[in-house]
């Protein structure tokens, strides 16, 4: 059982913390392409 | 005068609703001087709350062996889109985005008419709206 709650908490922490970087990655690329300056 | 449509609406609401709450810089904590202190008392607030709606659930709901991930998905599903609004708005601020100023103009004009009048119990006259 703590073993589970343990395991869940971890799998919890690793999901939310990489879902925040991912958004936040997504959210520079998207400014970065959408910027005044943009010379690509 | 132009009403701000109802996305524009809904997202400066929700940005500011959020800010009240969540962010020490907005929220009541912002009179305490030292940022540890409101980082401290962010904590106990969470903490808290967190009990409450615990106690909320299971004494009154009856929310008992109730679905982990399920309540985790619900959570994120609603906090994450409302800190991705608000952090979209601090790039604007930051960067001085004309989007943004066109926003809070618009907003700003509206409340103080709107404001006015209901001081004075009068409403915006629409020509075009059928009298019952």
């Amino acid at each position: 059982m703590a073993k589970e709650m343990i395991e869940l908490l971890f799998w919890s922490l690793m999901v939310v913390t990489w879902l925040a970087v991912g958004i936040h990655v997504a959210k520079e690329f998207v400014r970065f392409a959408n910027r005044g300056d943009n010379q690509n | 005068m132009k009403k701000p449509n109802l996305f524009r609406t809904i997202v400066m609401t929700s940005v500011s609703a959020w800010r009240r709450v969540m962010d020490v810089k907005y929220n009541p904590l912002k009179y305490v001087p030292d940022p540890s202190l409101q980082a401290y008392f962010m904590l106990v607030l969470f903490v808290m709350w967190s009990v409450f709606f615990g106690f909320l659930a299971a004494n009154y709901l009856g929310w008992f062996g109730y679905n982990t991930i399920a309540s985790l998905i619900i959570h994120v599903g609603i906090l994450v889109p409302l800190a991705f609004t608000n952090a979209v708005f601090v790039d604007a601020e930051r960067d001085g985005a004309k989007w943004l100023k066109e926003w809070k103009e618009e907003q700003s004009r509206y409340k103080l008419v709107v404001n006015r009048l209901k001081t004075k119990n009068f409403v915006i006259w629409n020509p075009n709206k059928k009298s019952k």
